[in-house]
């Protein structure tokens, strides 16, 4: 273990002397305190926390991103090609040693910083947003920032609602306590974006009794996610089975989204707790990219070491693009089509079809090698106050960590076993 | 070939070992040791002598497993050398001092030093001890890259002794030094040959090898020339030097007449030179220090080896 040590410390050096982590703690500390200043929000008290969460968020998590994956290569193709690593490979410690050494020296710095940033986030978010200089808005803001929630999900539900019909969802819902403060959130979508701002509609909420809840009219925005906050519960309600209701008094059908349809969001718990959990899932990430930088340093020569970290990082970047040429099965987006206008089918040559097979395959295994970051991405559902539950972070820790993170290490140590160290 | 009677202990053997180069696309590139076999026995200084390009530094890097022999085998004190075990045994100073530039010479002799897995206490005790002995005590704070070519080398000489090997191997060990750092390098070199360390080191500075080594073996495109003894291999046995003190000339040309009658060849005389060697370093010991201190490594001629250094080693064997 002592060798081990000796490389974590040697390379918290090297990044420490390198001026490595000085540039990255300023790119953090302009991110996290200046970013907000030129952010632009819709105007109101939540939409700004939330676009300053999920911009800060990002941003911090880019830089780091690109820190890791870049010391990688020049923590281990860079001291190769210095010959630094064939001074130590002469020494009574091996190969494995080494890499895991520098891997848990970056561990320690991603780490760190993640945590320093954090703290720093927290006060500044706590500063800008606190009771004293929100004024009436503090309560909304309370209620949808910093109280995290938990998804329940309908049982059942209608996926789309025809005019002047009724869509009915139900939910399985755990006891509910007096003064439990609910919320619905829900996204659909209608041809009336075309014409209207907004749709009418009109909510109905029961217990499993039939005793009513909740009703409420409301006008929302088609396409955009909709959170409708249901006032506290002046008796608390049994666990058993709630109906939803939706009257859709429009000329149009209104089509569910398939991803958030409609759920009820519970509270289960405060915002700097979920930030704490957010921040270890950004950190199994940020492991996840330091074996990968280290991997490419193994691999490759440091400039390919380096340009391939440099495509990882824009693979990560466009994942959302590839996710949804995999998920739809189209390369292109069809051209949108306007009321009367005449949509041509184009029959597509079997030379064409041919190539779209091969880049879809392409597609789906660039996706599987960054969906991973996309399931466990923590800016999102810290952004929408989504609780991240601990089973969250248990199958990242193992999806990310353990099992990419190993599957790297181990390509690593058989790059190195094959080479020779001249 | 063997250094030594063939019951004496073997710290490095090398058994018909070739080493060929490969390119990108796997095929033979460069032959840079042809099948080459010797025996390095325990407590000498064993010479790899040779031109550039003759496979000095390529069987250097297989004696430490850096490279893998193309064909045949190597033992390093028994073991396969790129066993973790043999690496803990062995010191190893490359031919490029390649050490970290932002680490302080104490910093990195004590990294090194924890490597090895040196307690707290051994580390610095050891650590004080070299920079002593390399005469870099007074820059024990300054980092690595602020030193000198001379400066780096006896630094690198250092950490290849931080772990008192059994094993010494250096790749050209006084390029890069200053007659006082080769003199140095070369007296604590045999001051641990005495103590039954190994040494092995490679050179194409033949005064150096000449001057330390007890066998040599000469390399010439990867083949193995020549092996042997230095004393044996540089003897002239059919001639033989007679050294007097000064005479005068008509005592001179009687002792000449004499031979001549006694001999029947023509003897021929001459004064003998100091080597530049001795003279340099009495000039340097004569000259006075300049007021404002030294800003290389302190030169002073005799430095005694390290006291760790210092205790004599049974040559071992596994």
């Amino acid at each position: 273990m002592r060798p081990v040590l000796a490389i974590v410390r040697l390379t918290l050096w090297t990044l420490l002397r390198s001026r490595f982590l000085a540039v990255t703690l300023l790119l953090l500390f302009g991110v996290t305190v200046l970013l907000p200043f030129v952010l632009q929000d819709d105007g109101t008290a939540v939409g700004r926390a939330r676009v300053w969460i999920q911009y800060q968020f990002h941003s911090v998590l880019l830089i780091l991103s690109i820190a890791m994956l870049v010391a990688g290569p020049g923590l281990v193709a860079g001291e190769r090609e210095r010959r630094y690593l064939q001074q130590m490979l002469v020494k009574p410690v091996s190969f494995p040693a080494i890499w895991l050494g520098k891997w848990l020296a970056l561990a320690i710095v991603s780490g760190g910083t993640l945590s320093v940033v954090g703290v720093l986030f927290l006060a500044v978010m706590r500063l800008s947003f606190s009771t004293d200089r929100l004024g009436p808005h503090a309560a909304d803001v309370n209620d949808r920032v910093w109280t995290v929630r938990r998804a329940i999900r309908p049982e059942r539900g209608s996926q789309w609602v025809s005019p002047n019909e009724e869509g009915e969802w139900c939910f399985s819902m755990p006891a509910v306590p007096t003064g439990h403060p609910l919320l619905l959130r829900t996204r659909f979508f209608s041809a009336a974006v075309l014409t209207r701002w907004t749709v009418p509609g009109e909510w109905d909420i029961r217990s499993p009794d039939g005793t009513l809840l909740f009703r409420q009219r409301t006008d929302l925005r088609p396409g955009a996610i909709q959170e409708i906050a249901l006032p506290p519960l002046d008796r608390p309600v049994p666990a058993g089975r709630w109906t939803v209701r939706y009257r859709n008094p429009d000329a149009d059908t209104l089509l569910f989204d398939e991803e958030i349809g409609l759920t009820l969001w519970s509270p289960a718990g405060g915002f700097a707790a979920n930030l704490v959990r957010a921040g270890l899932l950004a950190w199994f990430r940020l492991l996840l990219l330091a074996a990968a930088g280290l991997a490419m340093g193994s691999l490759f020569s440091p400039p390919v070491a380096v340009f391939m970290a440099s495509f990882l990082l824009a693979l990560i970047g466009f994942s959302g693009q590839i996710g949804w040429v995999v998920k739809t099965g189209q390369l292109v987006e069809p051209p949108h089509t306007h009321g009367d206008e005449p949509v041509h089918v184009h029959r597509p040559s079997p030379a064409r079809i041919r190539v779209e097979r091969i880049l879809l395959g392409m597609y789906r295994l660039l996706y599987r090698a960054v969906s991973v970051l996309h399931d466990y991405d923590p800016v999102e559902r810290t952004a929408e106050s989504t609780r991240i539950e601990v089973g969250n972070l248990t199958r990242g820790w193992w999806q990310m960590v353990l099992l990419r993170g190993g599957v790297l290490a181990g390509l690593s140590v058989i790059a190195a076993a094959c080479r020779e160290w001249g | 070939m063997t250094s030594g009677s063939g019951m004496a202990a073997c710290c490095v053997r090398f058994d018909k070992v070739e080493k060929t180069f490969r390119d990108f696309w796997g095929r033979p590139h460069v032959r840079a040791v042809r099948g080459i076999s010797f025996t390095v026995q325990a407590g000498t200084i064993f010479g790899l002598l040779g031109p550039n390009g003759s496979g000095k530094s390529t069987a250097m890097k297989m004696m430490l497993g850096l490279l893998r022999p193309t064909a045949g085998q190597i033992a390093i004190l028994g073991q396969p050398p790129d066993s973790v075990a043999v690496k803990a045994r062995v010191g190893y100073m490359p031919e490029e001092s390649a050490l970290y530039p932002f680490l302080t010479a104490e910093e990195l002799l004590n990294l090194f030093g924890q490597i090895f897995g040196l307690s707290s206490d051994e580390r610095h005790e050891r650590v004080d001890q070299l920079l002593e002995m390399m005469g870099l005590h007074h820059a024990r704070r300054r980092r690595v890259g602020e030193f000198s070519k001379g400066m780096m080398r006896r630094l690198c000489l250092a950490q290849a002794l931080i772990n008192d090997p059994e094993l010494l191997l250096l790749d050209e060990p006084t390029a890069g030094l200053d007659p006082v750092g080769c003199r140095q390098v070369k007296d604590i070199l045999v001051a641990l040959a005495q103590r039954g360390r190994t040494v092995v080191l490679s050179s194409h500075l033949l005064a150096d090898v000449e001057d330390v080594c007890d066998w040599i073996a000469i390399l010439y495109h990867g083949v193995l020339c020549a092996e042997g003894r230095v004393n044996e291999l540089l003897e002239e046995r059919e001639q033989i030097r007679v050294c007097l003190p000064a005479l005068d000339p008509s005592q001179r040309e009687a002792v000449l007449n004499w031979l001549r009658q006694q001999t029947g060849v023509e003897p021929v005389w001459d004064h003998p030179r100091k080597d530049l060697e001795t003279v340099f370093l009495e000039t340097i010991r004569k000259a006075p220090l300049p007021s404002d201190g030294a800003s290389g490594a302190a030169v002073e001629e005799r430095r005694p080896v390290a006291p760790f250094l210092s205790r004599p080693r049974e040559p071992l064997l596994p």
